[in-house]
């Protein structure tokens, strides 16, 4: 589908320097970037350097968070249902079923409960396609009032 | 344990995964869904779900049923065909994600009935199968659904990781009111599920992310653990306790299992009423309609043909005739085997199974083109009323309408307006739709006749069995494509007969088009 085309940043909040990077300056609806420790940072397109074409220093601790954090960003993915699509949504009760069960989401007919559904793939990993022959898994989390 | 993993060194994925089968015939009823096309669903929306296992319900009294829990898709199910399968694979890997994501979108909100099947230790006692079994069901046809509500999915995630990835689900995460049946499977479930998320999400405090804390009230005295988030204050860290004037404590109608009886010598054992491998499998291959039964036998010898094993095939076959003889013929004679296998020794009888048409696909497909997409073909100097009219009626049928055309800019029509595209051709097999128009002038016909991706867009939404509504440049196109005449091709002025078409699969040209077995 066509999507509407990206306005892009106004000029006057850019700059280019001798290297020719591009960095873009906070303002306007653009918050200051900053470390996770909320150090604000004044050039996230180079490291700390010896010189400009010398060695990068240990030292540079805002490098080294955003290395330490990209290195570590992926959790082991699931062995099984590693593949899914996710949405949320609403359960509706429209008949009790008060003769079997206390539970209140099978008793209290129209009250809407929150889920959180996952339908997935079995045997593929995160990126393989949505559609091998494969079992789906269908796995719904009711956030319940008790 | 995982013999369907790991090319090269786990060995080949493929004879791995299908010696275990054939050395499981547990597994055989199973092995006939996996080969139907329930496992080649057109979009997650329509698909049923199910809690494989029996669960328990428990009233007020303290009375325990069985309840197997099911949900049922409003669009009603369908799949796609194999080959078709295959080539969606190619085109878009999230072609699932992708239609959950633009129907939410657009506000067309998937939606499945919840239903319940509920029965007592009598009733189960007089099935003529172990509903503690999870490779067996409970045909609706025995038992039937009472539908009690509905669920709807209004809202797509903020963020994948924080919340598709992150989200941990628990077969044990069960309120008061609903209990545990003793399905073995479900008992392993119940450990699993609570260690996997503790090695997965990397701590017991996984129930702090948000999208896995309860919206209810929660309390206890754990402590500490990795990510700990919250902060717990006082002394007391303990139940019971005198120190504390607000700890939490236990509520008498808190929490109760069912109070069953249970008694037996402590064995590694299984019962005696498990051995049945074959009725089932039998019951959901008889009860498809001749279409699904031809899927199923062309699977099986799609999927045993990559098999390099020739015992492993031979073995496949052999179960195969405990399921059905006439099956067992169809996969051998499409293996080439001179001789249908010998069938192995079965554990127990095959029992005959009244039909159950409801395991059926087709039979479940609804009258509508709601949820399902058409595709229109365009190139410059089609004709823009005939676009319109074929779009308008299409959307009030339900459909999602996409024009494609060689350049994604649009197309330069007729009357010498532009018409934008929504795809480029190249880039748009005709996979991604459930019927096609192709509507062309002879010039715009007559340039695509040397374009690979037209021939081939008309040539699989043909051999996909799909509805193909055309005027005289479309026409141009399908007999380059060599495709039709037939029931399915329609011409473009007859609208309703499109729209008719458009909804269903022309099963009848299937074997025009392909050898099934």
């Amino acid at each position: 589908m066509p999507k509407q085309e990206k306005k892009s940043a106004p000029h006057t909040d850019s700059q280019l320097t001798e290297g020719g990077e591009l960095h873009q300056i906070a303002g306007g609806e653009h918050s200051v970037l900053t470390t996770n420790q909320g150090v604000a940072l004044s050039d996230n397109q180079n490291s700390l350097r010896v010189g400009p074409r010398g060695p990068a220093l240990l030292e540079d601790f805002i490098l080294r968070e955003k290395i330490t954090h990209f290195d570590h960003e992926r959790i082991p993915e699931r062995i099984v249902h590693a593949r899914a699509t996710g949405a949320h949504g609403y359960f509706e009760l429209t008949a009790s079923l008060k003769r079997y069960t206390t539970a209140r989401i099978l008793t209290e007919v129209g009250e809407k409960t929150p889920v959180f559904t996952r339908i997935s793939t079995v045997a593929g990993g995160a990126g393989s396609v949505d559609t091998p022959r494969d079992v789906r898994g269908f796995a719904v989390k009711f956030y319940t009032k008790e | 344990m995982e013999p369907d993993r790991g090319f090269p060194q786990s060995a080949t994925a493929h004879d791995t995964f299908w010696d275990y089968m054939s050395l499981t015939p547990e597994a055989m009823h199973m092995v006939m869904w996996i080969m139907s096309d329930r496992t080649l669903p057109r979009s997650l929306r329509m698909i049923e779900g199910f809690g494989v296992h029996s669960f328990r319900l428990i009233n007020d009294a303290g009375e325990s049923t069985f309840v197997k829990f099911h949900w049922r898709p409003k669009l009603g199910l369908q799949s796609t065909i194999w080959d078709e399968t295959v080539k969606i694979s190619g085109a878009d890997q999230d072609f699932h994600r992708r239609d959950m994501f633009e129907a939410i979108e657009a506000g067309n909100f998937p939606e499945w009935e919840f239903a319940v099947q509920l029965f007592t230790q009598k009733q189960a006692d007089s099935f003529p199968f172990d509903h503690l079994d999870a490779t067996k069901l409970i045909p609706e046809e025995l038992l039937p659904l009472q539908v009690v509500g509905r669920m709807v999915l209004d809202r797509w995630p903020n963020n994948f990781f924080a919340e598709t990835e992150q989200v941990a689900f628990c077969p044990s995460h069960v309120v008061p009111g609903i209990d545990f049946s003793n399905d073995p499977l479900l008992q392993g479930r119940l450990f699993s599920y609570l260690d996997t998320q503790l090695s997965r999400l990397g701590s017991p405090n996984f129930h702090q992310i948000p999208v896995n804390t309860p919206k209810c009230p929660f309390a206890n005295q754990q402590r500490d653990g990795h990510m700990q988030m919250s902060q717990p204050t006082g002394r007391v860290a303990y139940e019971p306790n005198s120190l504390s004037d607000n700890s939490p404590r236990e509520k008498l109608k808190g929490f109760h299992s069912a109070a069953v009886v249970e008694t037996g010598e402590k064995n590694r054992i299984r019962a005696e009423s498990f051995a049945d491998h074959y009725s089932q499998a039998r019951q959901f291959y008889l009860s498809q309609t001749a279409y699904e039964q031809a899927h199923i036998a062309s699977a099986l010898v799609f999927e045993l043909s990559k098999v390099e094993h020739l015992h492993i095939r031979e073995a496949m076959v052999g179960h195969m005739r405990h399921i059905e003889e006439d099956l067992a013929r169809r996969v051998a004679e499409g293996l080439g085997f001179a001789n249908i296998p010998d069938a192995p020794k079965a554990a127990a009888p095959v029992q005959e199974m009244e039909l159950s048409p409801a395991l059926q696909i087709i039979g479940k497909m609804k009258d509508t083109l709601m949820g399902r997409a058409i595709g229109i073909l365009i190139a410059d100097g089609s004709d823009g009323a005939a676009i319109k009219k074929i779009k308008k009626a299409a959307i009030r049928a339900g459909a999602g309408v996409k024009i494609i055309a060689p350049k994604v800019g649009g197309a330069k029509l007729a009357d010498g307006s532009m018409l934008a595209a929504d795809c480029q051709l190249a880039g748009t097999p005709s996979v991604l739709f459930d019927a096609v128009a192709v509507i062309l002038s002879d010039a715009g016909a007559k340039a695509l006749l040397m374009e690979g991706a037209a021939i081939d867009f008309v040539r699989d939404a043909f051999g996909h069995l799909k509805a193909i509504a055309v005027d005289q440049g479309g026409q141009t196109l399908l007999n380059r494509a060599n495709v039709g005449p037939d029931g399915g091709i329609v011409d473009v002025n007859d609208i309703d007969v499109f729209i008719g078409a458009a909804k269903t699969r022309q099963w009848e040209r299937e074997k025009s088009v392909r050898t099934l077995a």
